[in-house]
């Protein structure tokens, strides 16, 4: 797999009063065309704000400090307003957390569907909303040409993620980012959800970023896992590699507090504390004060991020392949 | 309706209770029985429960009394200036709507920038002034000093379906300019106000986030989809502030002469003339009845999900 | 400890903006000027022993038949227009204040009874609230005025009549929102005296909003009060506050000597642009939805 998206050094820092906030400090990944990457964590670990940086999406008093995001070769970070409005929607599309939210209430769905087919392509009125009416029955909406001319609100939450889908996937984008699309949703639709993203991004050969806490969630999507924590990826590696021997003992902890990783009746293991707040300078590992094989150096060294056999991590006392999981 | 007996009552009593007419309306040098008389013909003899009878059933039939001072039907003193109050107070909104939502707008949009400070600034000066002394102030300027624009009365007027009316007319859209202004000020602060916190909330929403993800241009963006969004509230305020426009039209009237049923109000309150005064409050709260009506529909036809649901109960 | 530093940390978000900073200190000095009106001022200008109507209509920066200047000139029984305006500030400024104060304590109370009682006390309260609110306030005092006649005690009484519906809306919606905390449940369920409820826990909470609507509202009340005074329905001539002055001007306004509305005007303005500025910057500071 060629790189489509090759992310170095990205640093995205937010100016407030207390200081500037960290949210992604020095995250470095990359993904290839048609790959489906998860990234993994809890929230404040910076996930999201990747992804919004991917979009150049990032509000004040937020902004890209440092770093390269390259889709395709050309360089994204710094490109002028004008240049990602024209590549927003057609060659990046994301899809927001909470449905409820991401469409305009007071706005019909064909208009917003067809001003989003108008961005980036000169077509007639009529082809726009033929088109439309395609992109909404490739989601699973049944009688797409009826339900254009509805409002959001007449929409569940499960049909209103589907919408915003249609939307992202109208150009074919070359990568879509899922900023934990499913978790507002119930049980049943998130599954629903997840086959029809994994379907169509296999179809169109679209990559997908899709970002999430819940490692159980892209655990059979993902060809690869990326853990952040506190603005940082901890790990990354092959899914099954990093499920079955995770190197971090903060991706070990996310495991052992799945329930489904769990046998009936032994208690859940739980990984102690909160996440740090990001405004200070970094002294040693930011996991150093929850992580039970901590000892004194990682309280004052930062450990740097180590590559072994397609797996990165940063952690002095990395958990060894055949340690139990 | 419910509000509108209740009101009639409460401002009947009310206005009752002011002073005695009588020494305001007869001479002194009139005896007893010219006293007498004129009470009698004005009903002030009878109980104010029998009084309050007879007005409530001439109100049923669209009779408000007769004015004490005038001697002609109170409703039709106040409907032969309303046109002039109307005028005023439509102008002065006109005003304030079509400089305010653009300010505002501007201002919500580059909140911290030179641009966005400074018409903040002025709102909150508009917001300050208080109305009567700004109308003192642009008559010393406009009319006293510079001798541009006139400063009082509404000038030539013409008739529109029946209607006299300023604007029309060279003149009377001179004489119009001041005393519209002069209103405009307070609604013109509140609705750039207004405006700015909408546009800045609806900026920080994820449709806004989403929209822009879609490639849109700013201009659609801040053209349909956030300026949809408020015209919701921004058009729920407009209603009720004309009404609160027809309301403080009494001030600007005072100061420029502006023969509205604002002025009228004061010189009835003045003789004590309590016919006009309970005729022009029930008309004002009639107003804001119909005026509310008015908001509701409007509220409907912009919100989806009111009208949805509107449907839904019928 | 915990909470004196969220109110240190309020301080200092509120020093955070110049132009508030600068609101307060015009403000202070307009309070200040006002409580020292005889101090500041070279005559007391309603004893009449001490006007010359040789003096009346002087232009700003005169000097009067008795050798003293008149700053900013003087009205038309030859009184000194600052010392005027002094004197004036000190009745707009105390009947605005005085008419909050009992205006807030009287919403404050409907409110949390409103707000405590609920059920059938709660509607037929807010049912009134509402009612009143869709009125401008300007109509109601103005008939009010009208029924009641002129005098301090009956504006004061006229601007509570149309303030009272705003904090006692205010206080209702805080304190209901505090109220469907669990922990008020809880100690009604400790059977802890309702009193101990409301003082305790509802009150503190309802203070910030209240506070935001007062400043707004001071603002409002001194700006109302000199409307009406200017109508000839407030204060009577012998208690002329600013809104009177700038009436007694109009007259002579027409005629070019312009002073005598003016510059009461702009003791008017500057009185009610500080307090905005200070209400503006407490709203951004005390308002839970706009802090970061």
């Amino acid at each position: 797999m060629s790189a489509l998206l090759e992310v170095k050094g990205l640093k995205t820092y937010f100016a407030t009063k207390y200081g500037e906030v960290r949210a992604v400090d020095d995250v470095s990944f990359a993904v290839g065309e048609g790959e489906v990457l998860g990234m993994v964590g809890e929230s404040g670990s910076g996930k999201s704000v990747t992804g919004c940086s991917l979009m150049g999406l990032v509000d004040a008093p937020g902004r890209i400090v440092a770093g390269s995001v390259k889709l395709l070769g050309r360089e994204l970070v710094g490109l002028a307003e004008r240049d990602w409005r024209a590549l927003r929607g057609r060659d990046i599309a994301i899809i927001f957390q909470d449905p409820m939210l991401t469409l305009n209430p007071v706005l019909r769905i064909d208009t917003q569907i067809i001003e989003a087919i108008k961005a980036h392509a000169d077509v007639s009125k009529a082809r726009a909303r033929e088109w439309a009416a395609e992109a909404l029955a490739g989601v699973g909406i049944p009688s797409p040409e009826e339900r254009l001319t509805a409002y959001p609100h007449q929409f569940s939450g499960g049909m209103r993620q589907r919408v915003a889908i249609a939307i992202a996937l109208l150009h074919n984008p070359k990568l879509l980012i899922a900023d934990e699309p499913t978790t507002a949703l119930d049980v049943t639709i998130q599954g629903q959800i997840l086959a029809q993203v994994q379907t169509l991004a296999t179809k169109m050969k679209t990559a997908v970023i899709w970002v999430t806490h819940d490692l159980s969630v892209v655990s059979g999507l993902a060809h690869r896992i990326a853990v952040m924590y506190a603005g940082r990826i901890v790990e990354e590696g092959r899914t099954s590699d990093v499920l079955a021997h995770p190197a971090h003992p903060y991706t070990r902890g996310l495991l052992r507090s799945l329930p489904s990783q769990n046998k009936p009746g032994e208690t859940l293991t739980q990984i102690p504390g909160a996440p740090p707040r990001l405004l200070n300078e970094r002294v040693g590992c930011s996991f150093a004060a929850r992580c039970d094989r901590a000892q004194a150096l990682c309280a004052e060294v930062d450990p740097v991020k180590t590559i072994v056999a397609e797996r990165a991590f940063r952690c002095h006392f990395a958990l060894r392949p055949e340690s139990p999981a | 309706m419910l509000v509108l007996l209740a009101m009639s009552v409460l401002v009947f009593v009310g206005v009752y209770l002011i002073g005695n007419p009588i020494d305001i309306l007869i001479s002194s040098q009139a005896d007893q029985a010219e006293r007498e008389r004129a009470i009698v013909a004005l009903g002030l003899d009878k109980s104010i429960w029998s009084q309050y009878g007879s007005f409530a059933v001439g109100a049923l039939t669209g009779d408000l009394g007769k004015s004490f001072a005038h001697g002609v039907p109170a409703l039709e003193l106040i409907m032969t200036r309303m046109p002039a109050t109307l005028e005023l107070a439509l102008s002065a909104m006109v005003i304030a709507v079509g400089l305010g939502i653009p300010l505002g707008l501007i201002a919500g949009l580059k909140p911290d920038g030179f641009i966005g400070k400074t018409i903040m600034a002025a709102s909150i000066l508009g917001f300050s002034l208080p109305t009567f002394w700004v109308g003192l102030m642009l008559i010393m300027l406009f009319a006293v000093f510079l001798g541009w624009l006139p400063s009082n009365g509404r000038g030539e007027t013409v008739d529109l379906f029946g209607v006299p009316v300023s604007f029309l007319t060279p003149d009377g859209l001179l004489h119009l300019i001041l005393p519209a202004v002069n209103l405009a000020l307070f609604k013109l602060s509140l609705l750039i106000r207004l405006t700015r916190a909408g546009v800045r909330e609806a900026m920080a929403m994820e449709y806004v986030k989403f929209a822009r993800a879609k490639g849109l241009s700013n201009a659609r963006i801040v053209g349909v989809h956030v300026l949809k969004n408020i015209m919701i509230p921004i058009v729920t305020v407009i209603g009720l502030e004309f009404g609160s426009v027809v309301a403080f039209a009494v001030v600007t009237e005072s100061v420029f002469a502006w023969p509205g049923m604002g002025k009228l109000l004061l010189d009835s309150i003045n003789v004590l003339d309590r016919p006009v005064i309970v005729a022009y409050l029930l008309i004002i709260v009639s107003l804001f009845v119909f005026i509310n009506l008015l908001v509701d529909l409007a509220y409907s036809a912009l919100d989806p999900r009111v009208r949805l649901a509107d449907a839904g109960a019928h | 400890m915990r909470e004196a530093s969220i109110w240190r940390e309020k301080v200092a978000d509120f020093a955070a903006s110049r132009i508030a900073l600068f609101g307060l200190a015009l403000l202070l000095l307009i309070v200040l000027a006002a409580l020292g009106a005889p101090w500041f001022s070279m005559q007391n200008p309603y004893d009449l022993a001490q006007l010359d109507i040789m003096d009346a209509r002087l232009p700003p920066g005169s000097i009067g038949a008795e050798g003293q200047t008149f700053l900013i000139g003087s009205d038309e029984q030859g009184r000194d227009l600052w010392s005027a305006i002094l004197y004036g500030l000190r009745i707009s400024l105390g009947v605005g204040v005085i008419s909050t104060l009992i205006a807030v304590s009287l919403g404050l109370a409907v409110g949390l009874i409103a707000a405590y009682r609920g059920g059938r006390w709660d509607s037929v309260i807010m049912r009134v609230v509402d009612i009143q609110l869709s009125f401008p306030a300007i109509l109601i005092a103005l008939i009010l005025l009208a029924v009641l006649g002129q005098g301090v005690g009956k504006i004061i009484a006229a601007l509570v009549t149309v303030q009272w519906a705003y904090y006692a809306r205010t206080v209702r919606g805080a304190a209901l929102a505090e109220m469907s905390k669990d922990y008020i449940a809880a100690a009604q369920g400790l059977a802890l005296s309702p009193a101990r409820i409301v003082f305790n826990h509802l009150l503190p909470n309802c203070l910030p909003p209240l506070i935001v609507v007062a400043s707004v509202q001071v603002a409002h009340a001194i700006a109302l009060e000199a409307t009406l005074s200017f109508l000839g329905l407030g204060l009577p001539i012998t208690e002329p506050s600013l809104g009177l002055l700038i009436a007694n001007g109009y007259q002579y306004l027409l005629s070019g000597k312009y002073w005598v509305s003016f510059f009461p005007g702009v003791a008017l303005l500057l009185t009610i642009l500080s307090i905005n500025l200070v209400a503006d910057q407490l709203r951004d500071v005390l308002n839970p939805r706009l802090a970061k």
